[in-house]
């Protein structure tokens, strides 16, 4: 009786099993119909319904410099579309619209009559076109507000900004790497009303798809970059070159705080630029790097010890043969050291501290320095550059590689490289995106700083970049880089280009570039100027350095960077650089007349030229803190008993 | 109560695996689709798209943990605490109605409010029936095929609960309870004829609950012929069977539905198997389909195999009601049946429902655990 009744529940149960696979067949069955079997029906239906979604140009995002200076934005615009079947009379509408618009009455007049319920007139209209087209008041005619994207510092950061087209996609630049975060979602415009019959509530409203987009904070500085620009413009023109590109970066952190290139274009107006002056050379081109590539060298070759910094390299007089080939020096050497090497750039000294090193331990090295590889940095179409493997070196290749030749790089993994050099030896992937925020401005992403990989020890970075001191030094071949007041570590770069015709190296074509960082003994900035093809002569020494120079004196003023102790022009014309004001009273305030001394002005002063000045008049002064001098009793012109308590309070600078 | 939080993997495996995983996908995807379906309508109303997503988020989490609970409770503890817990859910129930405490959207006042969230004691009510019945089916044994004590009793039951459920205006809760309550009822031995005769006496007072009520005729009017009307009552399911139409066989991408922004009321909570058609096509709904339909054969399968009845009774309400909701959801949105407010199980947004229909997978876990022999 118990196993009969368990018998009956189980056979229940089991029944209702199959029912509900009965009831899911169903659902199944009726899903097929709608979405196979009615599904041109209803696609046909959903188009009658009559309320017309038109999709609208989406909002991008803001671009922003490192300080919060807008360099992309979007503005609303308004854009003229007609309803053509509430309008009454086409023909005279379109007469009407014709002047206004500047279009043809008949182009006017075949859109309208293309049976549809909506067709865009024109898009993006200026004010007084729109109250014009207001003014005429015609029916079934209306507007909606689309963004356009404006650019309000024109040229400035060009290439790295990019721009977008006329559908709101980016197309170069952080524009376009950046796409789908600043790119907002969709928005639509509901049109017409509904042939369901539905309360048009809904009509000539904006519906927002989803987010606005993301803006973007750049790590370039706008003063920075129009500091950069400004020189390197001066530079080409100057020299008659072809083209050029210089870059700033943070060399601890492989930020990029300026990247140049000229010729530039508006972004404004970027269509009517030729294409080639779009590219960001800085990424987008590789070169012959030529003797900057002999840091790299001796860096390895310090590194692995195969040179010590103390040794003599014979330069055979200016002509060494090798390989069945004979390198030639600019100048004429004997036996130089190896930080001569550098500041004379022999190539003799060069090849021959790289067959001391050798063929694998220098292409490691420059493998480790990131030459040959993508930086990896965010922006698109960047290269490579080309480093062949040191088994595919033939006959004199270590010795040209030794002083960059048969070599590419692009500018970017140049400054990267050298930077390494600066920072203690750490490769730092360079990058341009400091953060990325939401429409509210809450940070979504922020991006840090990122090691690549260590490539020499602090030590062997240390003497390399003294040695660079040598290069900006009275005799160096960057003695035009010098900066007053600050010590300059870097490299010139003459390297031949190979004509695309031959395939040989061009007798006349040349790039010329300078590269180094400042302060030297504790870098701010890295700072790299290629000029291309200069005319006037073909030196990086001569066409590039210059521009270092200014770029650098700018640059570290705006940093507020206070200059080095050690100064080898006269210290009034360095103050004269770091801070009028202070040089003023540093020379003017101290009059020795009558009895005690008259207090100077330090405000604005480092410590160090506080010393000085104080050394120099027999001052007694305490100091407080440290920066800059911000504060100080007595006043300045007050005159000073001995008993008095004189002291200056400093504060650190931004 | 005893509880035994030592877990290992042995234990694990004599869970059933299937359900558990069903269960689990469901809830995942439910909540990704929560954020498709909704992040247009929550920008404009809340500036937030994640509003309900973050939201669904956590009832998830929530729900998992009652699950995880009601798998380490050996079901058998139930038995004690049957009574007692469905008549707190009719407290709960009643409470609805008090000012200040219960919460009103849309013409039906179904909530009871809390600082954060709103719970819905329908949800609640549904579980504590299931309890009780295989409780009491279970005691009553043989005696259920007699009328006075295996029928009568529970209808009054059910009127109880169906009368406070109308009252709150929730006729698709209303109804799923009869439907669970009327399958147990069947599979537990009662004569079909108690059960037809009463469904025949039920028709005409369904007729008149829904005729009378306004919103209610609309819909099933609507339902009979959606064109006649189209503006109002019809619209939702003529959008909702457009949304299909245009999402065709593999859909057009998930996020890229349309009608959900425009014309689909409702589309993450009721309507959300429409915005799953849309975007992800017949692919999508059959996929979605097929695994509440695994879900309920393997939770029949539990039933069957169920060491007592107790066991068995309760595997089976639960299945029921899975079942029941889900179709019905399905049904509705695909036009197969008259629209009415009942969410999609595991899938829809809402918190009550989740959290419960999550508890109820993880009694069904429970008595997985405990079987015998073959089916």
């Amino acid at each position: 009786m118990r196993y009969d009744a368990e018998k009956w529940i189980t056979l229940r149960i089991r029944f209702i099993g199959g029912f509900f696979v009965l009831l899911f067949a169903l659902t199944f069955c009726r899903a097929f119909y709608l979405q196979v079997i009615k599904r041109d029906y209803l696609l046909k239906l959903a188009d009658r319904q009559h309320q017309k979604i038109i999709p609208l140009t989406p909002v991008r995002g803001t671009i922003y410099d490192a300080n919060g200076a807008a360099l992309a934005v979007s503005v609303e615009m308004d854009s003229c579309y007609a309803e053509p079947k509430s309008m009454e009379d086409l023909g005279s509408a379109s007469a009407q619209l014709a002047p206004v618009l500047g279009m043809p009455k008949e182009s006017i007049l075949k859109k309208l009559q293309g049976n549809k319920n909506f067709v865009w007139l024109q898009r993006r209209l200026t004010p007084d076109v729109v109250k014009r087209i207001r003014d005429l008041d015609l029916e079934g005619i209306g507007f909606v507000k689309e963004t356009k994207r404006f650019y309000p510092n024109s040229e400035v950061a060009a290439h790295v900004i990019g721009f977008t087209g006329l559908d709101p996609e980016g197309l170069e630049g952080v524009e376009r790497r950046y796409d789908s975060t600043i790119l907002g979602g969709t928005g639509y415009l509901v049109t017409e009303r509904d042939a369901l019959g539905r309360n048009v509530a809904l009509k000539g409203t904006v519906i927002q798809n989803g987010a606005m987009g993301h803006n973007v904070t750049l790590t370039l500085d706008k003063n920075i970059q129009y500091i950069a620009e400004k020189e390197l413009a001066q530079a080409v023109e100057k020299s008659g070159a072809r083209a050029g590109t210089a870059l700033v970066m943070d060399p601890h952190t492989g930020k990029v705080l300026a990247m140049a290139n000229y010729p530039t274009f508006n972004l404004n107006s970027h269509a009517s630029y030729s294409p080639q002056v779009w590219r960001n050379r800085a990424v987008a081109d590789s070169y012959e790097p030529g003797s900057t590539f002999k840091t790299f060298l001796i860096a390895a070759a310090l590194e692995e010890k195969v040179i010590r910094p103390g040794d003599g390299i014979n330069c055979e007089g200016g002509s060494y043969a090798i390989g069945g080939r004979t390198i030639h020096d600019t100048h004429k050497y004997g036996r130089l050291s190896i930080a001569d090497v550098l500041k004379y750039s022999s190539n003799i000294g060069a090849a021959k501290i790289g067959s001391r090193l050798g063929p694998s331990r220098l292409y490691t090295y420059l493998k480790n320095f990131g030459i040959g590889d993508r930086s990896g940095v965010d922006l698109p179409g960047e290269v490579g550059g080309s480093l062949r493997p040191w088994s595919q070196w033939y006959g004199i290749d270590l010795a040209t590689i030794s002083f960059g030749q048969g070599v590419t790089t692009s500018s970017l993994q140049l400054a990267s490289a050298v930077s390494a050099i600066a920072n203690g030896g750490v490769l730092m992937k360079p990058y341009l995106v400091e953060k990325i925020t939401d429409s509210e401005g809450n940070v979504v992403t922020s991006f840090e700083p990122q090691v690549r990989r260590r490539v020499i020890s602090p030590e062997t970075a240390k003497t390399v970049s003294r040695m660079m001191e040598g290069v900006a030094a009275e005799g160096g071949t960057g003695t035009n880089a010098s900066v007053e007041g600050y010590r300059v570590a870097g490299k010139t770069g003459t390297a031949q280009k190979v004509d695309p015709v031959t395939h040989g190296y061009s007798a006349t074509k040349r790039t010329a570039s300078f590269i180094g960082f400042v302060p030297a003994d504790r870098p701010r900035i890295t700072i790299l100027v290629v000029i291309d093809e200069p005319k006037t002569s073909p030196y990086g020494g001569v066409v590039a350095a210059p521009a270092f120079s200014s770029i650098a004196l700018q640059t570290l003023c705006y940093l507020k960077v206070p200059p080095d102790t050690v100064v080898r022009s006269k210290p009034k014309a360095v103050e004269a650089k770091a801070n009028p004001e202070a040089v003023e009273a540093a020379e003017g305030a101290i009059v020795e007349e009558g009895e005690g001394i008259v207090m100077p002005n330090f405000r604005g002063m480092s410590m160090r030229q506080t010393l000085k000045v104080m050394e120099e008049k027999g001052l007694n002064v305490r100091l407080h803190g440290s920066g800059r001098a911000i504060e100080q009793s007595p006043l300045p012109g007050h005159r000073i008993k001995p008993s008095d308590q004189v002291w200056v309070k400093f504060a650190p600078t931004a | 109560m005893n509880l035994n939080f030592k877990l290992n993997l042995k234990e694990i495996e004599r869970y059933d695996l299937v359900i558990l995983l069903m269960a689990v996908a469901l809830t995942c995807f439910g909540v990704v689709m929560v954020y498709s379906a909704s992040s247009v309508m929550a920008t404009k109303k809340f500036h937030d798209g994640f509003y309900f997503l973050k939201r669904q988020g956590i009832y998830a989490l929530m729900g998992f943990a009652g699950m995880v609970l009601a798998m380490r409770i050996d079901y058998r503890q139930w038995r004690e605490y049957a009574v007692p817990i469905l008549l707190g859910c009719l407290l709960l129930l009643f409470l609805v109605f008090i000012p200040g405490i219960g919460g009103a959207a849309k013409g039906a006042s179904r909530w009871i409010r809390f600082p954060g969230f709103n719970f819905q004691p329908s949800e609640l009510a549904k579980m504590a029936l299931i309890m009780y019945m295989a409780y009491s089916l279970d005691k009553k044994q043989e005696k259920v095929k007699f009328f006075s004590t295996g029928f009568a009793p529970y209808m009054v039951l059910l009127a109880i609960l169906l009368a406070i459920l109308l009252k709150q205006h929730d006729l698709g809760a209303a109804l799923t309870m009869g439907g669970v309550a009327i399958l147990m009822l069947f599979a537990a031995g009662t004569r079909p004829r108690y059960i037809l005769g009463m469904v025949v006496l039920a028709l005409p007072f369904l007729y008149f609950l829904v005729m009378n009520v306004d919103y209610r005729r609309r819909r099933i009017l609507a339902y009979l012929n959606p064109w006649e009307d189209p503006t109002n009552t019809g619209f939702q399911i003529i959008q909702s069977w457009l949304a299909f139409g245009n999402g065709g066989i593999i859909g057009q991408g998930l996020g890229e539905g349309k009608q959900k922004m425009f014309f689909l009321p409702e589309a993450h909570t009721d309507f959300i198997l429409s915005v799953i058609g849309e975007e992800l096509g017949l692919i999508g709904v059959i996929v979605i389909a097929a695994m509440f339909l695994m879900l309920v054969l393997r939770g029949v399968r539990v039933a069957l195999m169920a060491q007592d009845p107790f066991g068995r009774f309760l595997a089976f309400g639960i299945v029921t009601l899975l079942g029941i909701q889900a179709f019905v959801n399905m049904g509705v949105v695909t036009g197969l049946l008259p629209t009415k407010g009942l969410a999609l199980p595991f899938i829809s947004y809402g918190g009550s429902s989740l959290i419960v229909t999550l508890f109820a997978v993880g009694i069904l876990l429970n008595v997985s655990t405990r079987m015998k022999g073959t089916p």
